[in-house]
């Protein structure tokens, strides 16, 4: 017997509660004081034992009334197998996820042997009886599947032009999905037969099974045994890409998450080859189910798509050994120099050197403080770098809301002093507005230069200027004229003669930085100008703003999905969109985004709509890489657990044929019966707590009246 | 005549019954002039029988008209009139507290009952006495003719405390031995014993001449039983408890209440016994009355 609604099982116990009940409210009935209990003693005495036994019968009668309505809430129903029709409709599901592609048992693909078992089913069909052949991971590749047909020779052709993927499959959606075509076919029934090697990530939710299938359906499970690996499997856990803009000249790394799925370590070689030639190898060694990514570099010169095409060789198992990995490098990035260059002495040459982004992928784009809003929407740039005087002037004119949103949507905004301050002046007072939570101490000039230091060495900003032992070195920085910057909590101090006189210092404000520097960049008032390192900080500054966040990662050009799993929400929405392999799996689409296909292999597709493009690596599914596969006997446990869908697991053979373990189901659903029983229970129970023999109008009438008596 | 300020003899239930009058069905005796027939031979108008002269007879005796048809001496005989000595068996037993649907509870009822038939016998020249029982008897009055001796027993029906069960064939036994002659003995209880016990009490009274009166007190509540369903019922005398759902027991139980009472008053026409129902709901005139001759 199975129960569609196990919760209202569950209550069951409370059926006791007529008993509790009535134990309860037995110390409260009420006490009668009479002159003589002659007359019930001389009343038939079976009466009394007759009261006991209707008082438990009426307890009984309540108890069964809750159970019977608890049960038919339950939704029972009993279940079994009626013989078998000749012309049954079947459904044949196969298991394509990317653990099919390993070896079983003869040595041979599972997926062959899958689809070999497809087909002795097909070849041995009754004339005109209907059949169907479905996929675990949905491959629009496939034609003639997912249909009833009669038509043997396009199942046969659907069944050769299955090949393996890189994706995790649904047995319990295909299941269900089998289990609806069939209820809805002509018969209304039919048989399941599922040909997997019963992986265990795609099996181990069982909940999942438990109402795939409705009473009609027969299921069979084909077990196909897997091959041990003798080498611990290594697979391509993840590929990570930058979280970065990427432009033109600067390095980044593409982290390729390598697992060990195994308990034995083992060493593999990961091979590496960009679409530019260049080959990375790198020998790695992986312990007991150890994770350790290998970053590959990469250093576009030029706009475009770059890919790397990676192979894990040396491990047990081959069919998770390649990916793929794409990245889209941008033409430039825009720095915006609020007001004239006059004021920002080496920095503009430092970002870019021509102006135009040629060497650094920076371009430096000077506009009028007036045209700030519209420049930045246009522009989209990556740092604005502004002077105290030219905030003063946003400030008076409201306009500093557009900067701190501008930080908070993950830029950077640099403040500096203008290097046209007359240093030999009364010296200036630098007043930022409130909202930059910061204050400026009056203007220093120190007659011999002092030497700055790194203040806070550990940030990625010092990345590059970084050696192996982690010291930080950007060589000998003086000043000799500087605002010291007085910070609270929220700023990191990062260049400065110590932490309380720093005069380089950012804070993060939302997603982006706020930097504030209290000495110009002229070699009036400090040496950094003159120094290799100014260019490469100076562009740090202003990369650190191409970091994408939660909150700008819809803004990313690289990004990774996995095999199978469809495109993000916000590449899905419904607008033409053009597909394009640029590395690994076939795939040319042109149309609206919610339709396009799943891709299903390891691949770098070039997503494209009249707005931007997208590099989308796509990685293979690591669950499928897991080699923990249900044995016979965890198999039939599994098939034992799923309460309506019952499933038969039987261990894959080659002699299969339709008839083989072809049955047709019969249930019976015990609802009403249920509800009759519990009808019933509520009449005996309102016979037994209201019987009619105490009816005052029944009762005989005691003549006293001594006239009547007499006749009078 | 003053008979004031009783709690079992209220004036206006006095002033009711002061017309009424109570006869008997079987010859009394009794040492004083009265309206009840005795079964010896008297002065009263009312001719018995004729016997032979016997020398000693006064010879006024002698009726002359038949010694002048017969030529035989005879002498005709009259009935004598005599008061009757009336003792009233008042039921004091545990039972006699219960109280349902009636106006008052069955003591009280069968106190108004005792004071009224005492004041209807005094009133009418009859000599009245009180006798007190629940398992044996209790308390014994001197028969009194006259109103000034019914204080003592109608304070003594104020004073009744219950507190005995009843065992009503050995009580009216006793009272059998204890009441010399012909007399009128008036039982009020609510005679709930086996009616087998009831019937010999009876039996013995009866066989030894008495005029008997039975005033049957019950209260509505035992003749219908109360309405409540499942309940624990407690016996008052003996406080044994049942539990019963009355409303399942109804039928059954006024069955039984049915042929016991049947069986009391059948017992009681064969043995020209005046029988009465005193329900608690009657007027208490009204039973009374019932039982007079003149109403």
């Amino acid at each position: 017997m199975i129960f569609s609604a196990m919760t209202f099982l569950y209550l069951l116990p409370l059926a006791v509660l007529p008993v509790v009940f009535h134990f309860l409210l037995r110390q409260k009935r009420k006490k009668l004081m009479f002159s003589t209990l002659m007359f019930f003693h001389r009343t038939d005495p079976r009466l009394h034992r007759r009261q006991k036994l209707r008082r438990i019968l009426l307890l009984i009668c309540r108890m069964l009334l809750i159970a019977f309505l608890l049960l038919a809430l339950s939704r029972p129903m009993i279940q079994g197998n009626i013989g078998s029709d000749t012309d049954l409709p079947v459904v044949i599901i196969i298991d394509n996820s990317a653990s099919m592609a390993g070896p079983a048992d003869s040595g041979h693909n599972k997926l062959q042997l899958a689809i070999d078992g497809a087909r002795n089913i097909i070849n041995t069909l009754p004339e005109n009886t209907q059949a169907g052949i479905m996929l675990t991971v949905d491959d629009e590749q496939i034609p003639n599947i997912n249909s009833l047909t009669t038509d043997r020779l396009g199942m046969l052709a659907a069944l050769d032009s299955i090949t393996p993927t890189a994706a995790t499959g649904s047995p319990a959606k295909a299941i269900n999905k089998a289990d609806r075509l069939l209820t809805a076919g002509p018969v209304g029934a039919g048989m399941v037969h599922v040909f997997t090697d019963m992986q265990d990530s795609e099996f181990a939710r069982a909940a999942d099974f438990k109402n795939a299938a409705s009473l009609e359906t027969s299921l069979v499970l084909h077990r196909i045994a897997t091959v041990e690996n003798e080498i611990s499997n290594i697979s391509i856990k993840n590929i990570q890409l930058p979280n970065q803009r990427i432009l033109p000249n600067h390095t980044y790394y593409v982290g390729v998450v390598l697992q060990n799925q195994d308990y034995d370590p083992v060493t593999v070689q990961l091979r590496a080859v960009s679409s530019t030639d260049e080959v990375f190898t790198h020998n790695i060694t992986l312990g007991r189910k150890q994770i350790s990514t290998v970053p590959i570099e990469l250093t576009p010169e030029a706009p475009g798509a770059y890919t790397l095409d990676i192979k894990i060789a040396g491990d047990g198992c081959d069919y998770d050994n390649h990916g793929y990995a794409g990245l889209l490098c941008d033409e430039t990035a825009g720095v915006i120099f609020l007001g004239s260059a006059l004021h920002y002495g080496a920095l503009p040459n430092a970002i870019s050197p021509t102006g135009k982004g040629l060497f650094t992928g920076l371009r430096n784009i000077f506009v009028a403080v007036d045209d700030l809003g519209k420049q930045i929407t246009e522009l989209n740039p990556i740092m604005i770098v502004s002077t105290y005087d030219i905030i003063a002037q946003l400030h008076e004119q409201n306009k500093i809301a557009i900067l701190e949103d501008f930080v908070k949507r993950g830029n950077n905004l640099l403040i500096v002093p203008s290097t046209r301050y007359n240093l030999l002046a009364k010296p200036d007072e630098l007043v930022l507005p409130p909202a930059f939570n910061i204050k400026l101490a009056p203007r220093q000039i120190y007659s011999k230069p002092i030497k700055l230091a790194v203040l806070d060495k550990k940030l990625k900003l010092w990345q590059p200027f970084r050696s192996q032992s982690g010291s930080v070195d950007i060589g000998i920085v003086a000043i000799t004229a500087t605002h010291f910057l007085k910070l609270d909590d929220s700023w990191v101090p990062l260049l400065g003669l110590d932490y309380s006189k720093a005069i380089l210092a950012q804070r993060q404000i939302g997603d982006g930085h706020l930097y504030i520097c209290g000495s110009a960049f002229d070699s009036n008032w400090n040496s950094l100008p003159t120094t290799p390192a100014f260019v490469v900080l100076a562009q740090q500054l202003a990369l650190q703003s191409a970091t994408f966040t939660k909150s700008t990662r819809q803004d990313q050009n690289s990004i990774t999905i996995t095999a199978g799993q469809g495109m993000p929400a916000h590449l899905a929405e419904n607008l033409n969109v053009k597909l394009s392999s640029l590395a690994g799996s076939s795939v040319n689409y042109s149309g609206p985004a919610d339709k396009a296909p799943a891709i299903l292999t390891p691949a770098v597709i070039l997503h494209e709509t009249a707005q931007r493009q997208i590099a989308i690596t796509v990685k293979p599914c690591d669950l499928e890489s897991s080699s923990i596969y249900l044995s016979d006997t965890e198999a039939q446990s599994f098939a034992g657990s799923l309460g309506q869908t019952e499933i038969k697991v039987v261990n894959y053979s080659s002699e299969l044929k339709y008839s083989t373990y072809q049955s047709r189901r019969r249930h019976m659903d015990l609802f009403v019966t249920m509800l009759i029983l519990a009808t019933v229970a509520f009449i005996a129970e309102g016979l037994f707590a209201n019987p009619s023999t105490g009816k005052a109008e029944n009762a005989p009438v005691i003549d006293t009246d001594p006239q009547r008596r007499q006749g009078k | 005549m003053s008979i004031t300020g009783y709690k079992f003899l209220r004036p206006e239930l006095a002033e009711r019954l002061r017309s009424a009058e109570v006869t008997v069905r079987r010859s009394m005796d009794g040492s004083h002039q009265g309206m009840h027939h005795s079964s010896a031979f008297g002065s009263s108008v009312e001719f018995a029988e004729y016997r032979e002269y016997q020398p000693g007879d006064p010879i006024n005796l002698i009726d002359w008209p038949v010694y002048a048809r017969s030529d035989k001496y005879v002498i005709r005989q009259y009935h004598e009139d005599v008061s009757i000595r009336c003792f009233i068996l008042l039921d004091i037993s545990q039972s006699m507290q219960y109280q349902h649907k009636g106006s008052m509870s069955k003591m009280d009822f069968a106190c108004h009952l005792a004071g009224g038939l005492m004041y209807m016998l005094t009133g009418q020249g009859d000599t009245v006495s009180l006798m007190t029982f629940d398992s044996k008897l209790r308390d014994h009055f001197e028969p009194s003719g006259s109103f000034a001796h019914l204080r003592p027993m109608l304070e003594h029906l104020e004073k009744i405390e219950s507190k005995q069960q009843s065992d009503i064939e050995s009580s009216l036994h006793l009272a059998a031995e204890l009441i010399k002659g012909k007399a009128m003995v008036v039982v009020i209880s609510d005679l709930l014993e086996e009616p087998d016990l009831i019937r010999r009490g009876i039996d013995h009274l009866y066989h030894d001449g008495k005029d008997l009166t039975v005033f049957h007190v019950l209260d509505p509540g035992e003749l219908s039983l109360p309405d409540h369903g499942m309940v624990d019922v407690v016996s008052m005398e003996t406080n044994e408890k049942i539990m019963v759902d009355l409303r399942q027991v109804r039928n059954d139980y006024l069955q039984q209440v049915r042929h016991y009472m049947n069986e009391i008053r059948s017992h009681c026409t064969d043995r020209r016994v005046y029988y009465h129902i005193a329900r608690t709901d009657l007027e208490i005139h009204d039973v009374l009355l019932a039982r007079s001759s003149k109403k």
